[in-house]
């Protein structure tokens, strides 16, 4: 359980670090528009499984404000990263990951094995980027646009992702 | 009471969700401006569809006005039109004639295009103000086209949907404009914006204290932003002073249009804009 705390402390941190360092300073447009590198989702896809549904929904607040700061876009990312805490465990539940176990893992690849958490990333990241658009557009007006976007950013987030999650394969 | 309390705690998570959702939803809509304006508009996108209803009723209760107002315009544009002009030069050789020709072609561009819109939802009563205009990006509007009047410049375009547009008026503290002051003949610009609270006043800042300007004195646009064409008259000036150690006058400048009972406008598409700004941010 401390080790779960510790990893996921260090998860937070380093997750932030990339995003902002590396993730926010890499340009991509699409169709005139402007899309974003997602990696941060991952953290909190990666949060220990007995962690309360009310500690994701805080998490995912606390590290969407602190890119919001960055972002300069009070809100958006918070609204994204507050909603993925939300479905965090009924996307898990969704494609078959077994939540119930007396002991807390985390839903890594060598603990749900790489096709489940391919599923369950994929999953997770699309509707956190398809929240974050409609935060960040902040209307169904254009909801052409947000698609657009959306598909955009996941397609070059989602190889992130996993790699992300392969490299720093959790056994615990 | 209680089964009301027992089932909040139940549903605890979906509470803090939602709660956790409106916080963002409110930091957004407060912080960020271009949310800000965008509130604004897909609210209009709905409301946008009453208030033509709306407009519809009242309209009638305008018409004296409002043909007035065209019939002004429209001898103003029929005093430019160059049949109503008297040529001064009697055409005595082929010079002459050569010299008029020559003018076709590629000698005179059009910059600006108009498209005509009308008011259908207007503001001046909060800090920053708006219109909506039933024209949006179906009849080729786009934002931060300039809006003028047939008395003068009344807003900026800052968001559009495909039928509608809200405007920013100059009654606006976040909209800058960059204006001249006539004097006998010369031009002396100064920046416009609105501080004061009160929409028949604009302030304008930055014309030196050096400049002979006097009450009255015409406010014009001069083209330096490319949002309006040059020459469209903003106000006159109502009272200036010079602030003590300062060396610009602080100059109130008494609107032309009364933004109150703002009706038809035109917005100015500058054709030119991309143009200036690409050279301009080359520049920099």
């Amino acid at each position: 359980m401390n080790n779960q705390l510790q990893s996921s402390i260090f998860r937070f941190i380093f997750v932030v670090i990339i995003q902002l360092l590396i993730l926010k300073q890499i340009p991509i447009e699409l169709a005139n528009f402007r899309l974003l590198i997602f990696l941060y989702p991952l953290f909190i896809i990666l949060m220990p499984t007995q962690s309360p549904k009310q500690l994701l929904i805080f998490l995912g607040f606390l590290i969407g404000i602190i890119l919001d700061v960055f972002y300069d876009s009070p809100g958006v990312h918070a609204g994204a990263a507050v909603f993925t805490g939300y479905i965090r465990d009924f996307s898990l539940r969704l494609f078959g990951v077994d939540l119930d176990k007396a002991k807390s893992f985390t839903p890594s690849i060598a603990q749900i094995g790489l096709g489940k958490f391919a599923q369950v990333a994929a999953f997770i990241l699309f509707f956190h980027i398809f929240v974050y658009y409609i935060f960040d557009v902040f209307t169904f007006v254009y909801l052409g646009e947000i698609l657009i976007k959306t598909v955009g950013s996941f397609i070059v987030s989602y190889p992130l992702v996993l790699a992300y999650a392969l490299i720093f394969n959790s056994k615990k | 009471m209680r089964t009301l309390i027992l089932l909040l705690l139940k549903r605890s998570s979906l509470l803090l969700f939602l709660v956790m959702e409106l916080i963002c939803a409110v930091l957004v809509i407060n912080y960020n401006k271009k949310q800000k304006d965008i509130f604004i508009a897909s609210s209009n996108f709905f409301a946008g569809k009453f208030y033509s209803q709306v407009n519809a009723v009242q309209g009638y209760f305008y018409l004296n006005a409002i043909a007035d107002s065209l019939s002004n315009e429209n001898k103003m544009l029929r005093d430019q039109l160059a049949s109503s002009r008297y040529i001064n030069i009697a055409e005595q050789d082929t010079f002459v004639r050569v010299r008029v020709d020559s003018l076709g072609g590629d000698s005179i561009l059009v910059q600006f295009v108009y498209t005509d819109a009308e008011v259908i939802n207007n503001s001046v009563a909060s800090a920053n103000n708006f219109f909506t205009i039933n024209r949006g990006s179906l009849h080729g509007i786009k934002k931060s086209m300039g809006v003028v009047s047939a008395h003068g410049a009344v807003g900026i375009v800052s968001s559009v949907s495909p039928h509608f547009s809200t405007v920013r008026s100059l009654l606006n503290r976040d909209i800058k404009v960059s204006g001249n002051v006539l004097v006998e003949g010369k031009a002396f610009f100064g920046s416009l914006s609105w501080q004061n609270h009160d929409y028949r006043f604009l302030d304008m800042d930055f014309v030196p204290k050096s400049t002979k300007i006097a009450i009255g004195d015409s406010v014009v646009t001069n083209g330096f932003s490319s949002v309006f064409p040059q020459g469209y008259l903003i106000g006159k000036i109502d009272t200036f002073y010079v602030p003590p150690g300062s060396g610009y006058y602080k100059i109130k400048v008494k609107l032309a249009e009364d933004m109150t009972s703002l009706r038809r406008v035109y917005v100015a598409n500058n054709l030119l804009k991309d143009e200036q700004k690409n050279l301009e941010e080359a520049n920099e």
